[in-house]
């Protein structure tokens, strides 16, 4: 697995880099979970159980979709494309990101240049031959923006989790036939029983904090580790 | 008029701030649900002119109990109080003085492989079947590793109060009893008073009912907890309950103490207690986030103030010059009674030892425990525990002095100051009979037959073996068969000690880190 290498795009040192086509997600690949923000849980969780894992580097927890049940298997890869109807948006944006600077507000685009992706002969070139930024890598670029300001919301709503004390941790025991049972740890749901037994006054607030669909969304998701299971049993 | 014996306590007044009084102020609250109506409601008036002691800044594991029982947040109390993470002492120089300027060192840690009262490994250790060529802490704990590399006991994804190895704090005193009062009195429903305690008055029957204050009247009260520090105001002063001094057993009886900021903003955070022994005494070093804080406790018989503040200083190192030192006399010893007919002190104003183990907040801990348990529901029934009390007290205290004692008795050390306190009548015969039976055979269950036991028998083979104690067990060497089981604990430790090197971050890097983002609640 080779290290991120992040890096602000400019003209000078990427004029002649270009950005390889990516329809499979390669980057995925040994990924059993990806990143989620509160926009997509609708869409998503049909298909993935949508959980809450612990960011080792600060504590804080994070919305991520689970892609696979043992750690780096992801159950919808595939060289030929994606299978699944849904692709989380953090998927899609690889291997762009945004960083934000502390003092200015300023938005830099920046990416992965470790990345596969990047090289100087095949896919779409990030600048023209005058230097000037393709309109392409400008629209993704906004579209990095805005994931950024839904990730910040997203930290939002696992706040409001975090203040009804609405998540606990789950590990998942997944016994398959003619396989060994074993723990899936590190996992946070939101617990049914607590949402339920809330005061009146405290879910009027979650409603109106937009918070009850989500949260809805990430108990319906619990019926995709079935869906994850059989996907595991058919591979 | 209603008997006064029978009248239900409701009101209970707190003499004193500080650690002991805060916390004890708390602890009630807490119990009674002080901030409901029709409950105990706990009262503390607090002098704004009295200094507190401004020490005393080690605890033991058990104040992460109390915190979460609180209702405190760690990370409030991490951020509050400039504290850090105590995974022990490590005692430097003690089993014997410096040899050519090399100094010796052992640690007593929190937390071993297993407990020693299920199985224990030190008699393995000690006929050399595991462990050979490691001394005592290294065989059965992970802890003396992380502590030699400064690394925390848990990480930035551990949940509040909870870690890889057992922890206690260091914390700043004055800091702590400011969350602690603004945590009793805006969440706990415990009632403030700032004003002087002018005059104490008691009944016909020699019980506390009131006392005048200042600035705020007459307070009266139904129960009184002195915690006005050494001054004794209410079980000395007022009830005259004497002072026992142990200035017979234990010798030091000065500190003077000097804060130390660090050198850096990267400067290592120290993972436990050092504890560096000196010509008529020895050098408490405890690392807090912002600062250490360092002390020279020591004899007065045996040294001059001038020459202990210099030892201080020479220990500090040259940034002392532009730092200030405080002098303190501890009042060595304990009240005969800790608790009078109405009245419980809790803290200096009960009792005091050398800070040898960082017993004194456990202490404060231990009795607003007990107080809230047991508190009477009238006069009446306070007698019955007032002698439970007492009783539990005396034990506790008695066993923290034998406890300090064998690190003195132990020691190779032959100044005078040492050497007169290894001088048998000052030692208590418990200790002298214990080491007599531990000469040849093993520490066990057994040794500790009171539940209240401030030490436990780990605790004892930390010092002992580290004090490097002759113990002889080979009329019985065959008695331990269980060689298998004990190579697979020192194989753990040594897999694991590994392990939690390369997981660990520094104590600085994660307190940065619980700054920046906190802890988690789960």
């Amino acid at each position: 697995m080779n290290v991120a290498n992040i890096q602000a795009i400019n003209s000078s040192s990427h004029g002649k880099i270009k950005i390889k086509e990516n329809p499979s997600f390669q980057q995925s690949k040994d990924k059993h979970f990806s990143p989620l923000v509160v926009k997509e849980f609708a869409s998503a969780c049909q298909q993935f159980p949508i959980v809450f894992i612990k960011d080792l580097d600060t504590g804080q927890f994070n919305a991520v979709a689970l892609l696979g049940l043992k750690p780096d298997e992801n159950l919808f890869y595939d060289e030929k494309g994606w299978q699944g109807h849904y692709v989380p948006q953090a998927l899609k944006l690889y291997p762009f990101l945004v960083h934000q600077e502390k003092d200015n507000n300023q938005a830099i685009l920046c990416f992965d240049e470790s990345s596969p992706l990047v090289n100087e002969t095949e896919g779409s070139a990030l600048f023209d031959n005058k230097g000037v930024q393709q309109p392409w890598l400008t629209t993704k670029g906004e579209s990095v923006v805005d994931y950024l300001e839904h990730t910040q919301l997203t930290q939002e709503f696992i706040k409001i989790l975090l203040e009804h004390k609405l998540l606990s941790p789950q590990s998942l025991n997944i016994k398959l036939a003619n396989q060994d049972e074993y723990t899936l740890n590190g996992l946070y749901v939101i617990d049914e029983k607590i949402l339920h037994e809330l005061s009146d006054e405290a879910f009027v607030s979650l409603r109106k904090s937009s918070a009850l669909a989500p949260i809805y969304s990430v108990l319906i998701s619990m019926k995709s580790i079935g869906f994850l299971a059989n996907k595991k049993i058919l591979k | 008029m209603k008997n006064k014996q029978t009248k239900p306590v409701k009101q209970v007044i707190i003499v004193g701030g500080g650690t002991a009084g805060w916390l004890t102020a708390a602890t009630l609250a807490k119990k009674f649900n002080s901030s409901v109506d029709n409950t105990i409601q706990v009262t503390l008036i607090e002098s704004p002119d009295i200094p507190t002691i401004g020490v005393g800044e080690g605890t033991w594991p058990t104040m992460r109990k109390t915190l979460a029982k609180l209702g405190i947040s760690e990370t409030d109390f991490l951020n509050r109080c400039n504290a850090s993470f105590k995974q022990g002492t490590k005692f430097v120089n003690w089993k014997e003085a410096p040899q050519q300027g090399n100094n010796n060192h052992y640690y007593h840690l929190f937390t071993s492989i297993n407990d020693p009262l299920a199985f224990n490994l030190a008699p393995y250790w000690q006929l050399g079947k595991i462990g050979q060529g490691h001394n005592y802490a290294e065989t059965v704990s992970m802890q003396g590793a992380l502590c030699d590399l400064a690394l925390a006991p848990k990480a930035i994804n551990h949940k509040e109060f909870e870690g890889m190895q057992n922890y206690a704090y260091h914390l700043d005193a004055g800091l702590f009893t400011d969350l602690l009062r603004e945590h009793a009195t805006e969440n706990l429903g415990v009632k403030h008073i700032s004003a002087n305690v002018s005059q104490v008055n008691t009944d016909d029957d020699g019980y506390i009912e009131s006392v005048n204050t200042d600035t705020f009247g007459i307070q009266s009260g139904d129960f009184f907890v002195d915690c006005s520090g050494f001054k004794s105001l209410l079980i000395g002063e007022t009830l005259g309950i004497k002072f026992k001094s142990i200035s017979d057993t234990l010798l030091t009886d000065h500190a003077v103490t000097i804060q130390v900021p660090y050198e850096t903003e990267e400067t290592a955070i120290a993972s436990c207690t050092i504890s560096t022994a000196q010509e008529a005494g020895w050098i408490w070093d405890i690392g807090l986030k912002n600062r250490r804080g360092t002390g020279y406790v020591y004899s007065s018989a045996h040294t001059s103030h001038e020459k202990a503040e210099q030892v201080l200083r020479d220990y500090i190192g040259p940034q002392t010059n532009k730092l200030e030192a405080r002098l303190i006399k501890m009042n060595v010893g304990y009240r005969e009674k800790f608790w009078h007919k109405n009245c419980f002190a809790i803290g200096l104003s009960a009792a005091f030892v050398e800070p040898l183990e960082a017993s004194a907040i456990f202490l404060i801990e231990s009795s607003a425990n007990m107080l809230a348990e047991l508190f009477p529901y009238n006069r009446h029934s306070m007698k019955v525990v007032e002698d439970k009390v007492n009783k539990s007290f005396k034990f506790r205290w008695d066993k923290t002095i034998e406890f300090i004692k064998m690190h003195y008795f132990l020691s190779n050390r032959d100044e005078p100051f040492w050497r007169d306190n290894k001088g048998i009548n000052t030692v208590p015969n418990t200790l002298l009979t214990s080491l007599e039976h531990w000469q040849y055979q093993v520490v066990t269950g057994y040794d500790f037959d009171n539940v209240y036991e401030p030490f436990p028998l780990d605790s004892y083979q930390y010092v002992l073996y580290g004090m490097g104690f002759e113990q002889t067990l080979s009329f019985n060497e065959n008695a331990y068969t269980m060689q298998d089981q004990a190579e697979q604990l020192f194989c753990q430790v040594q897999t694991a000690t590994e392990h939690l090197k390369q997981q660990l971050p520094s104590n600085r890097a994660l307190l940065d880190k619980i700054a920046q983002f906190g802890l988690q609640k789960l």
